[in-house]
């Protein structure tokens, strides 16, 4: 079949997807209330397993459009990095309230915590042990990452391949190290208000370590399938724009939680 | 409303004790502290109630100057607070160092 | 803010990769060239960053964090204190018996009860 396009734009074929994933989304919602409020947690799971089944397909679709049909023209792509620009500015907001929280509580601490921050009988972790190497990595790993991005420009496919693998690598050994941190750490979450905002921002730091490190690994995958070309990118551009977003966070969280905060 | 009529309460007994006894009661309340010049005076009574303790342990409770904090924090904090954290002083347990 | 946002990107790539040469004159192929031999010397500017800075820098962190964790685990815990802003437990969580947290650590977390172990 042979299609003759007059315009830039990608219309797109009607699909099931949004309407399911937007269904599998309700289903995780409602399930953590159940989980939070009765311990039941298999409507939660059913949540997630259709939300992750409906990720596969769906992206499978973008991914045969744009790598395979060629639908993704100059526009169609400046619309996808508008999308995930968006897409990032609503997490930085997201971790906003975090840091509100985290200054609220800690630059004038309540009486009940003894009105000093960390509170009284908190013992902080030592923000130049683990959380400084913990830096270290994160750096580290943008430093990798743009290596590999220029690599993939340069269509040097075992160099972006390596410098994308250790990228990898250094965000696993992330997630690692904080979750050795978090069992050795004295406070738990349930600490004051020391520990619900430590816990609560760092918490959901990791689990964006976590997104990122996944979409990095699909990245690897589909570099190793001869998805990307020096042109035509976009899926890593945005995993890696999604890294540094990571990066700047944890940053954040090193000055102001971990160092500042202690 | 009722927090008022109580204090307007207090206003006539006192009156009306100086007018029959002509005894010197002498009415007070904590004078303005410019460490706490906003409306929500929490952290005016916690302070004054950790000096209190602070004040007691140096010269002992009885001393004038520890009896000063002790009129300012029980003029300000909600009794409940003070018994609370009494409890905890007690107990080792209240989270200001004395 | 955004459109500009994705300009200027966008604005930046091309300066980037084009200031080396000049670009008018070049054949669409001939500036894919340039872009390429561009990228690959900033690959190599990053590759030598990872490789002369990031390792070391990573290294010397691990270093400095196992001396100090070392020196650290030489200390005894903190006595347990009933403080009541420590160790609230307003609702079960939903895991477990529902008085250990997640990331539970019978040496170093006190249940609302006391410690589980004697330090060592």
């Amino acid at each position: 079949m042979r299609t003759v396009l007059c315009h830039p734009y990608h219309l797109v074929e009607p699909s099931p997807w949004p309407c399911l994933g937007a269904g599998g989304a309700f289903f995780i919602t409602v399930g953590s209330v159940m989980y939070f409020h009765y311990g039941l947690v298999q409507i939660m799971y059913l949540g997630v397993l259709v939300v992750v089944i409906i990720m596969f397909v769906w992206w499978q679709d973008v991914i045969r459009e744009s790598t395979f049909q060629g639908f993704h023209s100059l526009v169609v792509k400046q619309g996808i990095k508008y999308g995930m620009l968006l897409f990032i500015l609503s997490e930085v907001l997201f971790f906003f309230s975090f840091f509100w929280a985290f200054f609220h509580s800690s630059l004038a601490p309540a009486v009940e915590l003894g009105v000093v921050w960390p509170p009284q009988g908190v013992n902080p972790l030592n923000s130049f042990s683990v959380p400084l190497l913990n830096t270290a990595v994160l750096l580290s790993s943008g430093a990798t990452v743009t290596w590999a991005h220029h690599a993939i420009i340069s269509g040097k496919r075992e160099e972006a391949i390596l410098g994308l693998s250790l990228t990898v690598f250094l965000g696993v050994l992330f997630t690692g190290l904080q979750g050795v941190e978090y069992y050795e750490a004295p406070f738990t979450i349930s600490d004051s208000v020391y520990g619900s905002t430590f816990f609560m921002a760092t918490g959901f730091h990791g689990f964006h370590v976590l997104i990122g490190t996944t979409f990095l690994i699909i990245c690897l995958v589909r570099l190793k399938l001869n998805q990307f070309t020096s042109r035509q990118h976009v899926g890593f551009e945005a995993a890696s724009w999604y890294w540094h977003f990571v990066d700047v966070v944890w940053l954040f969280l090193y000055l102001c939680v971990y160092w500042w905060g202690s | 409303m009722r927090l008022w009529l109580a204090h307007y309460w207090l206003y006539i007994k006192a009156h009306k004790e100086m007018e029959e006894g002509g005894s010197q009661l002498v009415l007070q309340t904590a004078p303005f502290d410019a460490r706490f010049p906003y409306t929500n005076q929490t952290k005016n009574c916690w302070q004054n109630f950790v000096d209190f303790h602070r004040c007691s342990k140096k010269l002992g409770e009885e001393h004038e100057s520890c009896k000063y904090f002790k009129r300012v924090y029980t003029s300000l904090c909600p009794k409940g607070w003070v018994d609370n954290w009494n409890d905890q002083v007690e107990a080792g347990t209240f989270p200001g160092r004395i | 803010m955004a459109a500009r946002i994705v300009n200027r990107l966008n604005w930046m790539s091309r300066r980037f990769y084009a200031a080396a040469v000049d670009s008018s004159k070049m054949t669409l192929a001939e500036k894919e060239a340039a872009e390429s031999k561009h990228a690959e010397s900033t690959m190599k500017t990053w590759k030598n960053v990872s490789i002369f800075v990031a390792v070391p820098a990573i290294l010397i962190c691990a270093y400095n964090a196992w001396v100090k964790e070392k020196e650290h685990h030489t200390h005894p815990r903190p006595e347990f204190l009933e403080y009541a802003h420590l160790r609230i437990r307003n609702k079960a969580f939903p895991w477990g018996d529902g008085n250990h947290s997640l990331f539970h650590n019978p040496h170093a977390n006190a249940l609302p009860e006391g410690y589980e172990d004697e330090d060592h």
